[in-house]
Parts: C-alpha cells; structure tokens; sequence
C-alpha cells in the first residue's frame, strides 16, 4: 500500500515544487539528465563487456599502482574528477572491474584532479570540456542508429556523456539563484570554527557551481582581492574536494551497489582526507611554505601555494587511505548490500544423499518436483492466467475471454532463477552419483534427467508463445483474441490434468490415462488446423495472424509434448516393473492417429 | 499344473532373466486385466448415454483402451515366447484376456 502511494507522492510533490519554483526545475531536470546519462554511458559500456575495452581496463587496473595512474592521467587529461568518477562507477555497473580496481582509480582521480588547481593558479587556465557536451551527443545519436554494437555502444557513451555536461549545465543553472549568496568575506573567522564553517562554505559552494574548478576559481579570486585570508581560502580548497564528491554520489543513484559502493568509498576517501587536513593544518602549512620555498614560490603567492597544498593534502590522503582499501571493501560490502537476487536452491539433494542409492532416487525426484512447480507458475503467469484459477476447478473459459489486462513476466529471468539453477544442481548431483548402483536405480535417474530436461522444454517453448499469445490477447480482432485463449485454455487443461494425476485424484492415474490426453490434443490440432485456414479464407484473421497463430499452435504442441513425456516418469504411481510396462502399452502418435482415423471413417458411414 | 509352477517358481530362483521375464509377464496381466474392466466400464456408459457428442467421446476412449490392449497382449506373447516354452505365471495365461474375438469388447462393433 505504502509503496503503491510512493511514486504518486513523490510526482505531486515534486510537481508542486516545479510550480513554486522555475529554479527548482532546472535544478531537478539536471539531475534527470544526469542520471539518463548515467543510464546511456553504462549501455555503452556493456556493449564493450567481454571485449577490447575489458581486456584494456582490466590490463591497465589489475595493480593498485595501475589503477592509481589510471586514475591520475585520466583525470589530468579530462580535467574533471567528477567525470572520471562516474564514468569509473558506470564501468563497474557493466561489470568491466571490480570495486578494488574502482576505488584505486577514484584515489588517483583525487590526485589528478590537483593539477587543474595548478592549471588555474598557474595559467588561469580553465579547461571547459562542457563545451563539447551538444556535438557529443548529436554524434552520439547518429551512431546510435548505426547497426554495429560496437558502434551503437560508442553511441550510447558519447550521449551519455553528452548528457552528464548538459545535467551539470542545468543543475548550474538553477543553482545560479544561490550562488550570489556566498559572499565569502561574510564569515570570516579564525581558528578551527573557522576551519570547519569555511570547509563547509567549500562543500555547499561546489555542490552548488557542481565544479570543484569553479570553486577554485572563486577562491583565489576572493584570496587575491583580500576578501579572504589564506587559511579560510585553504579550508574552502578542502571544502570543495569533499564536495566534489556530490556529482558521484547523484551519478550512483541510478546505478547498482557496486556502483553505490563506489561513490561511498569516494566520499569516505574526500571526508577523512578533509578531516585529516583540518586537524594538520599547521604541520601542512609548514610543509606547503617548505615546498613553495624549494620550488621557488614566492611567499605571497597564495594563489601557487593553494595548489600545492591541494596536491599535498590529497597525495597524503592517497597515502594513509592506500593501506585500508581492502578493508574499505569489506566495510561497503557490508553496508551496501546487493540486492538480493532469489535464486531456487536444492533442498532435498544433500551430499550424504549420494551414498544411498534409494535415497539419491528419491532426493532427485522430489527436487524435479519443484522444477516442475516453478515451470507450471511460470508458464500459467507467463501466459497472463492466474495460478488460483488454473489450478482450481473453476470454469476457465469465461473468466479468461473476459481478461482485459495482461501482465508481461520475464520467463527468461525466471528460469533461469527458479528452473535453470535446479536444473543445473540436478544434473551435478546426477554426475557425483556412483555408476555402481544398480542398473534400476541408474535407470530411475535416467528418466528423471530426462523429465527434467522435458520441463526446460516447456519453459522454452512458453517463452517462444508468450510474445504473440500477450499480443493478440489485447488484439480488436475478436477472432484472434478467441483462438488465443484456446491456446492457453489448452494448456491450462493440461496443467489442471496433471495436477490431478500428481496427486493420485483420477480414478485411472496408471501412464496409460496420459494416452486419453494425449488422443484428445491430437484431435484437437487436426480440427484446429482446419479451423485457422478457414479463418483465414474467410477474412476473420489476417494470413500474419493465421500464421502466427499456426506457429503458436506448434509451441502448445511442444509444451503439451514436454509435460506429458515429464509426467510419465514424475507423476506415475505405479511401481518400478509396472511402470515399465506402462510405458511400453503406451501408444505413439501414429498409433493414436490410427484410432482418429478409424473413428473419423465410421462417423462418416451412415 | 501345481508342481509345474513350483518348478517354474524354483527355476526362477536361480535365473535372474527368467525371474525379470516372470515379473514382467505378472504386470502385463494385471495392467490387462485393469484395461479390460476400464473397457467394460466404458461400454456400460456408453449404452446410457444418449449424448450424441459424449457418445463419440466415449466411443474414442473405449477405440483407445481396445489399442492398448491389443498391444499389451502381444507383448504378453512375445514375453512368453521369450521366457521358453513353460510360463505359467499366477496371473494366468493369455486366454484371460483375449479381446478381438470378444464381440463385446471389440469397440467397433458398438459404434454408431
């Protein structure tokens, strides 16, 4: 319920806020469109998973001194730490590294960054890769219609690029209105309260500017002018380097927890490493005067000082941070939990179970048991029908015709969650088993691997249907609509039937009643078939339609094919020697298309 | 004919293939004998239904139960061919359950 009120709540609040304020919506549009391209850059860079990209990324961040560097020449080139950091956080989304080769790149992003302070304090020189933001992303788009997946990838991450510019423009924008609140003189104040305020002045400035290069550029201006005293000045640069973290933490908002994870440890990086100046800030300054001494600095020029005592406190960060990254893993590992994926486990084959042979049987086919629960619920929700109606004894035609609402599940993320990973524990227990046992019970599991694979087939098969089966379902064209739901309801009386003999509820639940169901599907494809050309001839349905439906009756055909093989051997009651003789008067198709034909001639005899 | 059987149950001790011939001549029978009570149950309901439809439905259910019938008796022979030429079982012999002579129990002759 609450989770239902959420999404609402959240749409009028935020729509309330767009109507209050003009500013607000650049600064909330910017934030979309950063996360959009957020979302482009990690598309991009998973059409490059498993390729030239990875093999590249993996080479140059497999050593801590590896990713470091990485990080450090690619920020000095980019000129935008943040940059480097989300397109680091969308590299770890595709699953291109791991969080270990992330953080060393984060921490040589710390580093890199310092030379735009010496850029702008030495040169004035401001890098504005913003510029290039729009021609990125008509590029990109071109590209994205290319059919090349390496090209549509590169596509995807120049317009997510292109729109990580356009979001920070946005979010500048709005925060345009706040920005002529920083007078910067105001606060002035010594000492540590002044340390700490001015450090915040920095955070909050950054955040707003969305540019720790901004901020910079300020600083010094406000340094040069006298505004502000060195020290403040120096608490701002702090400032700004934990602030600058925002734009990672808004990047990872869309990603998953190892991205989230990222961001956390780029945050705990630029806090402790703001903390740890703050607290030796004079032992800094001294190394600072000492440096600029030695580099030939001169002593009033705040402005060269500033970024070498950027580049100081950083390079200490990287140097006390270096030695916890292992354990910085283990503390986001713990706090930011993936989301759990469920995933069907074994219950029943145990190790020890292998030893026994009976119980090895037993354990096995109890676990196909459950294969064939999870593929039954996939197939019936896979379809659109609901579970309480196929498997009660309600009337199944009415309330299907009636259906106007389809919900789509993802059948292949089902089974490969609640099928496949059974499947394949089944197959591994199967393969530990002795190949001593006796000839019955090797034979059993013979036919219950055999039953399992029938249940993947069903499943296969239902995916296949589901496409045009969801389709057409919510087609105009009554017609198609109808021989639709007869599809399903042919399968939802197949699912209903065996459900029956499972549990022993037929007065025949010997293999040979399978034949009855069986006889009656074959009839009912021959008379089918007849029906969908007639269909077609007559213009009910178009010939796309009739075909379809021809390929979708075949689909049926293999489900009803695969359940009935696994119901010979899972739900027979019958013991061991019975059963084999069960199957053996079981009646091939040809054998039931005799009986049909036969029928068929005497009703046609008067 | 009782000493015989003995004689077959003692053989069957000592010969495995004989005993899984026997085993599998036992089921065939009661699986036959099942079948040939499904069919007569079948029948009965047939001459009450005045369905025409349920009528061809039943009529096809008894065509198929008449199937395998056929088929498990020659099978029922072929396991006794293979089992040598004394195979008394307990079950009884393959006399028990013939059903093409048998007029009612042959389907065809209660179609429409």
């Amino acid at each position: 319920m609450l989770r239902k009120a959420l999404l609402p709540s959240i749409f009028v609040l935020l729509a309330y806020s767009f109507w209050l304020s003009p500013d607000f919506i650049a600064i909330a549009s910017g934030v979309a469109i950063f996360l959009f391209g957020m979302l482009s850059l990690e598309e991009g860079f998973r059409a490059f998973s498993g390729g030239m990209l990875e093999k590249v990324l993996k080479r140059s961040t497999d050593k801590l001194w590896k990713s470091l560097s990485f990080g450090i020449v690619t920020t000095s080139l980019m000129q935008s730490s943040s940059l480097v950091s989300v397109i680091t956080i969308s590299f770890m989304s595709a699953g291109l590294i791991g969080l270990s080769e992330g953080i060393g790149i984060v921490f040589g992003a710390n580093l890199g960054t310092t030379t735009g302070a010496w850029l702008v304090a030495g040169f004035g020189l401001k890098v504005k890769l913003s510029l290039y933001a729009m021609p990125m992303v008509v590029f990109g788009v071109i590209l994205l219609f290319q059919k090349a997946i390496h090209l549509k990838g590169i596509g995807y991450i120049l317009t997510g690029i292109g729109f990580l510019f356009l979001g920070i423009h946005y979010m500048k924008e709005g925060f345009d209105a706040f920005k002529d609140n920083f007078d910067l003189a105001a606060y002035a104040m010594s000492g540590y309260t002044g340390l700490f305020l001015y450090s915040l002045i920095g955070v909050l400035a950054t955040v707003v500017m969305q540019s720790s290069h901004a901020t910079l550029v300020l600083i010094i201006t406000a340094l040069s002018s006298g505004q502000i005293s060195y020290e403040n000045a120096l608490a701002l640069a702090i400032g700004a380097n934990v602030g600058t973290t925002v734009t990672a933490i808004i990047g990872a908002m869309g990603s998953n927890a190892q991205g989230r994870r990222l961001a956390g440890a780029h945050l705990i990086f630029n806090v402790f490493t703001g903390l740890v100046a703050i607290v030796f800030i004079t032992p800094l300054l001294y190394a600072v005067d000492a440096i600029s001494l030695w580099l030939g600095i001169g002593e009033t020029d705040y402005t060269l000082k500033l970024a070498v005592f950027h580049t100081l406190f950083n390079l200490l960060g990287v140097m006390l941070m270096l030695p916890l990254i292992q354990k910085m893993v283990l503390l986001l590992e713990r706090l930011i939990k993936e989301e759990r994926v469920e995933i069907a486990k074994p219950r029943y084959m145990v190790a020890s179970a292998v030893q026994f042979p009976d119980t090895a049987v037993e354990a096995v086919r109890k676990e196909t048991n459950r294969v064939y629960d999870n593929a039954r619920d996939i197939i019936i929700t896979g379809l659109g029908m609901s579970k309480s109606l196929v498997l009660s004894e309600a009337e199944l035609e009415k309330p299907l015709a009636a259906q106007r609402s389809v919900n789509r599940i993802n059948i292949d993320d089902l089974y490969q969650r609640r099928v496949k990973s059974l499947f394949s524990a089944i197959i591994a227990f199967i393969s530990d088993a002795a190949f001593s046992w006796k000839e019955h019970q090797s034979g059993s599991l013979h036919w219950l691997r055999d039953a399992n694979s029938s249940i993947v087939e069903s499943v296969k098969a239902c995916k296949h249907l589901q496409k045009n089966m969801l389709h057409y379902l919510l087609s105009d064209n009554y017609q198609i609509r109808h021989e639709y739901n007869q599809l399903r309801m042919r399968i939802a009386l197949l699912l209903r039937q065996l459900e029956l003999l499972r549990q022993g509820l037929v007065d025949d639940h010997s293999l040979l009643s399978l034949d009855e169901i069986r006889l009656s599907l074959l009839e009912w494809d021959k008379r089918q078939n007849l029906r969908y050309y007639r269909l077609i001839r007559d213009g009910k349905i178009t010939p796309e339609m009739g075909s379809s439906l021809i390929n979708d009756a075949g689909y049926v055909d293999d489900i009803h094919d695969s359940l009935l093989a696994m119901a010979t051997t899972l739900f027979s009651q019958s013991k061991r020697q019975r059963n084999a003789v069960e199957r053996e008067l079981s009646l091939d198709d040809a054998e039931l298309d005799e009986i049909l034909s036969a029928a068929e001639q005497a009703r046609r005899v008067p | 004919m009782k000493t015989r059987k003995l004689i077959e149950r003692i053989k069957a001790l000592f010969d495995a293939d004989l005993r899984l011939s026997l085993n599998k001549q036992q089921s065939l029978h009661q699986v036959l004998e099942q079948l040939r009570l499904k069919q007569k149950k079948l029948q009965a309901e047939l001459l009450h239904e005045q369905d025409s439809q349920r009528r061809d439905k039943l009529q096809l259910k008894i065509d198929l139960v008449h199937s395998q019938r056929k088929k498990g008796l020659i099978l029922l022979k072929q396991a006794q061919a293979d089992a040598g030429p004394v195979n008394l079982t307990a079950a009884g012999t393959d006399s028990d359950h013939r059903c093409d002579d048998d007029a009612a129990n042959d389907g065809s002759d209660t179609r429409d």
